[in-house]
């Protein structure tokens, strides 16, 4: 959790020291001789995506590595999996571990939504601009490099989910005939 | 075999969006590369005009910088067919602009008070040209035989207008 909030802190202010700079032209000139347009383009898309999708990864991070040694020793930490579901304790009370594994998945379900969202967003926006539907021709091509740049994130995103959901589909054939 | 689904369903995506972001990387890199590469002008056709008597030369630009015609020159030399004296025409100052990846029309005005050309006779022409990137001075020569491969467009282009 703490190694979360100072990756989403520090992302957060990388990407409006970038933002500033963008915006007032401090710096741009230096910054685009050392990575190209394209490259700095990439590196917006890349840190703007990175900070909606840190919870994601952090979450999905560490529900896999919860999970992995639930499945393997059994091990598991009830008050650290109940702290993870964001539910009020009292409502958690007599509930077995698959349960909360549920419901951690479910607590991440809004971010990945949201997530989600904004990419396609990105995804219509980069290809109205890049088929020249909007008339802006020259934008098209750096907002190209914030979608491959957001892209890289996705990747990630897509691939810890798609682990968690088949690692919960395994807990639950396997631990859930224990109820 | 779900696993292994999964895993082929990652490794995928992963292909496409490495593919995806080093195309996109490289194909810009490149392009600001070629940008900057001067083309040597191409002499597609030369034409000779009997009736203002002069030479008129397709020249099309390949490259991505403008190329400016900066002076021309022409050496005739008479065929059998001809009594015209030979004779040199040097430093005749041009100023024409080849914008990038087009073509344009240059004339070349032979001799004044000069026999027409006749099959046989050979204008070299020699055009000289420079790039943005530096001031040193190019040429292109040009070799054009008034032969009977004119004659027969001539002809044709008598009977087109016959008809």
């Amino acid at each position: 959790m703490r190694l979360q909030s100072i990756f989403q802190w520090g992302l957060i202010a990388l990407l409006g020291a970038l933002l500033i700079f963008a915006f007032t032209g401090i710096l741009v000139s230096a910054l685009v001789a050392f990575l190209s347009p394209e490259g700095l383009a990439f590196l917006l898309g890349f840190i703007g995506a990175w900070v909606f999708a840190n919870r994601l990864l952090f979450g999905y991070g560490s529900f896999l590595l919860a999970a992995e040694a639930y499945l393997a020793k059994d091990e598991v930490n009830l008050e650290e999996l109940k702290e993870k579901t964001g539910e009020p304790k009292e409502r958690l009370e007599n509930l077995s571990p698959v349960a909360l594994f549920a419901l951690w998945l479910q607590h991440l379900e809004y971010f990945r939504y949201a997530y989600y969202g904004l990419f396609t967003l990105l995804l219509i926006l980069m290809l109205l601009s890049k088929f020249n539907l909007l008339g802006a021709l020259a934008l098209g091509n750096y907002l190209e490099g914030a979608f491959w740049g957001a892209a890289v994130i996705t990747l990630f995103v897509f691939a810890f989910e798609i682990t968690a959901g088949y690692l919960m589909d395994r807990i639950r054939s396997e631990k859930g005939a224990a109820l | 075999m779900r696993y292994f689904l999964i895993s082929a369903l990652i490794a995928l995506a992963g292909l496409m969006v490495g593919g995806g972001t080093a195309s996109y990387l490289t194909y810009n890199k490149l392009i600001r590369q070629f940008q900057n590469i001067p083309g040597s002008p191409i002499i597609l056709t030369a034409v000779y005009d009997k009736e203002k008597h002069i030479l008129l030369y397709t020249i099309t630009n390949p490259g991505t910088t403008p190329l400016t015609i900066v002076e021309k020159a022409l050496v005739f030399t008479p065929g059998k067919e001809s009594k015209e004296q030979a004779y040199i025409l040097s430093n005749i100052p041009a100023n024409v602009v080849l914008p990038p990846l087009s073509t344009v029309v240059v004339e070349l005005k032979l001799k004044a008070e000069t026999e027409e050309l006749k099959p046989g006779d050979v204008v070299v022409a020699t055009f000289t040209y420079q790039h943005p990137l530096s001031d040193d001075l190019y040429t292109v020569v040009h070799t054009f035989e008034h032969g009977p491969k004119e004659q027969k467009t001539e002809q044709q282009g008598q009977k087109e207008e016959a008809k």
